[in-house]
């Protein structure tokens, strides 16, 4: 694993100067600059109204950032075969795959500090122009929203490196990525429901195990969702984080492993 | 020593659901070091999948290769060959010198290492003022220059040239021809497969000639081509009218070329054509044999495929 720092180098250089990345930050400036007229339209949480807000826009943001970098990172080195320039020197396949997550994680993580300040600042000013009384902005729930944020970004990137590691179409590997994105935001709520049962609903047990099958094998990206306890304060345990912490990080493992397997496997004509 | 060698390589593809395609058949060649070859073929006839297979970016069906001793599938043996695939792809958003250092640590050059290189090769292909510019920006024929520096820069022993000259203006095909010859006197190995068929007639030691998945034939450049005239061309400074008149009795053809006629005839008649233009001898200016080309020899082993085919 040598060769991963050239690799995860020109990858963030490769993805920092792409147009997208750009256009996207000009639309979250826009997007982050309605945080303060928006908020004010709920008076007596103005505050918590901006920070729920800048933190969704962050969200939003980095999702499209990710997915749309993501997918076309590596499959145009597919498509464009600029993969075999990569190859042909002495690089191996698991290097090209951990070098080229690496190198979007590392534009994610910027990214993430990016938005996050713009995020900061928009709550801040909101914080700074309020009376006290409408709520104040929790700094460290913030920060670890924030992280968590990026740790669910780097989890779909890696989604979206096995998904492209054998589906040839950008697009499918897009769309494939999605559904996982959307499953994972709500199996976690959809598993509770049926779980905790509702009156006069009859829920058949195959359908529960189904639904608890998908809830272990999709990746539960709502486990990394503090927006919740940044906007209302609340207090945030150690096992809240580090489980979902470990979580995250093995499951990315699992899904570069599986891509760079493939990778070792699949012919590049 | 052999640097390249490709050991009964075969490669198939699935063509539907009970179909196979040969990209590649038996594939049998040794290449010694220093040598430069030409690798010869139609479009679809196999090149690219042996220098594909040869650089572990596809895998064989059956048989092996190996390079400079070592079987395809050895990563590290690769920091000691350069590639420069057809019509190269680059990132676009990388300059000249992000992606030589790109290259240069990947096979593991030092810092220091790769200044130097990236300094003289960028000279040598003549994109030293566009170095911190972006590729996106360069012509196709300055892409390719970039691929070729890209290929050179950890100083392989083993280079390969998947069309090289492909897509290059007059200029530009002298460079790449410049750089091959300097690379065959540094005794370098060469591999290089081409549609030009002059460059290689140029340049090479060394033939191969791959029709329909099956190498053909393999030998050195001057066996090809040392065969006797099959006869002669004869440029005159004469109008085709005279000429005529002087080629009563004489198997021989003529055509008109801007102001000059060429004759041809056979290596027999070729003295009693010289006696009889003996009144137009001022005005002889060249005299040629005629022998079969590199792609003559090429289209004599298209048309032998397609009778075996048929």
């Amino acid at each position: 694993m040598k060769h991963l720092w050239p690799i995860a180098k020109i990858t963030f250089l490769e993805g920092l100067r792409s147009r997208v990345f750009f256009g996207l930050f000009i639309v979250a400036l826009l997007l982050f600059s309605s945080t303060y007229t928006l908020s004010y339209l709920f008076p007596r949480d103005v505050v918590k109204v901006a920070v729920d807000l800048s933190l969704a826009i962050t969200s939003l943001v980095g999702l499209i950032l990710t997915l749309f970098l993501g997918t076309q990172l590596l499959a145009k080195d597919l498509e464009r075969r600029t993969i075999h320039m990569v190859l042909a020197k002495a690089v191996s396949r698991s290097e090209y795959v951990v070098g080229k997550f690496a190198g979007l994680s590392l534009i994610i993580v910027c990214s993430m500090i990016v938005l996050g300040g713009f995020a900061a600042f928009a709550s801040w000013t909101v914080d700074l122009l309020t009376a006290d009384q409408y709520g104040v902005v929790h700094w460290p729930t913030f920060v670890l929203a924030l992280s968590m944020m990026t740790l669910m970004l780097m989890l779909l990137a890696s989604v979206i490196f096995f998904f492209s590691s054998f589906v040839s179409s950008t697009f499918l590997a897009l769309g494939l990525t999605l559904v996982i994105y959307l499953i994972g935001q709500s199996v976690e709520e959809l598993k509770h429901f049926l779980e905790t049962g509702a009156e006069g609903v009859a829920i058949s047990p195959v359908f529960l195990k189904i639904v608890t099958g998908v809830y272990y094998i999709f990746p539960n990206l709502a486990a990394f969702n503090f927006k919740t306890q940044a906007a209302h304060g609340l207090s945030v345990s150690l096992s809240d984080v580090a489980w979902p912490f470990l979580y995250g990080v093995f499951y990315s493992g699992v899904m570069i492993a599986s891509a760079a397997w493939i990778f070792r496997r699949r012919e590049f004509t | 020593m052999e640097t390249i060698v490709f050991d009964r390589v075969t490669k198939t593809y699935p063509v539907g659901l009970r179909k196979k395609a040969t990209a590649l058949e038996g594939l049998t060649l040794h290449i010694a070091q220093g040598t430069v070859f030409g690798f010869l073929g139609p479009n679809g006839a196999g090149k690219s999948t042996a220098i594909k297979i040869l650089l572990n970016l596809i895998f064989p069906t059956s048989g092996q290769a190996f390079l400079l001793g070592k079987p395809m599938t050895d990563t590290a043996v690769r920091s000691r060959v350069g590639y420069l695939p057809e019509s190269p792809n680059f990132y676009d958003h990388l300059t000249p010198e992000e992606l030589l250092w790109f290259g240069g640590k990947t096979s593991g050059l030092t810092t220091n290492q790769i200044k130097e290189r990236t300094d003289s090769l960028l000279d040598l292909v003549d994109l030293a003022r566009v170095r911190r510019q972006r590729l996106r920006t360069f012509s196709k024929g300055m892409i390719q220059r970039a691929g070729v520096a890209l290929a050179l820069v950890n100083d392989p022993d083993v280079v390969i040239l998947d069309e090289p000259m492909s897509g290059l203006d007059p200029l530009g095909r002298k460079l790449m021809a410049d750089i091959i010859r300097r690379l065959k006197h540094d005794g370098k190995t060469v591999f290089f497969s081409s549609h030009i068929l002059h460059d290689v007639e140029d340049l090479c030691d060394q033939v191969g000639i791959i029709v329909k998945a099956r190498l053909r034939r393999v030998a050195g450049l001057a066996d090809v081509l040392s065969v006797p005239a099959t006869g002669w061309s004869l440029t005159v400074k004469a109008t085709p009218d005279m000429v005529h008149s002087h080629l009563t009795g004489v198997t021989a053809t003529h055509t008109a070329r801007g102001g000059l006629t060429e004759i041809r005839t056979s290596e027999m008649d070729l003295g009693k054509l010289l006696d009889r233009l003996g009144a137009l001898k001022e005005v002889l200016v060249s005299a040629t044999p005629l022998r079969p080309t590199l792609e003559d020899i090429l289209l004599q082993e298209i048309e032998r495929a397609d009778g075996e085919s048929r």
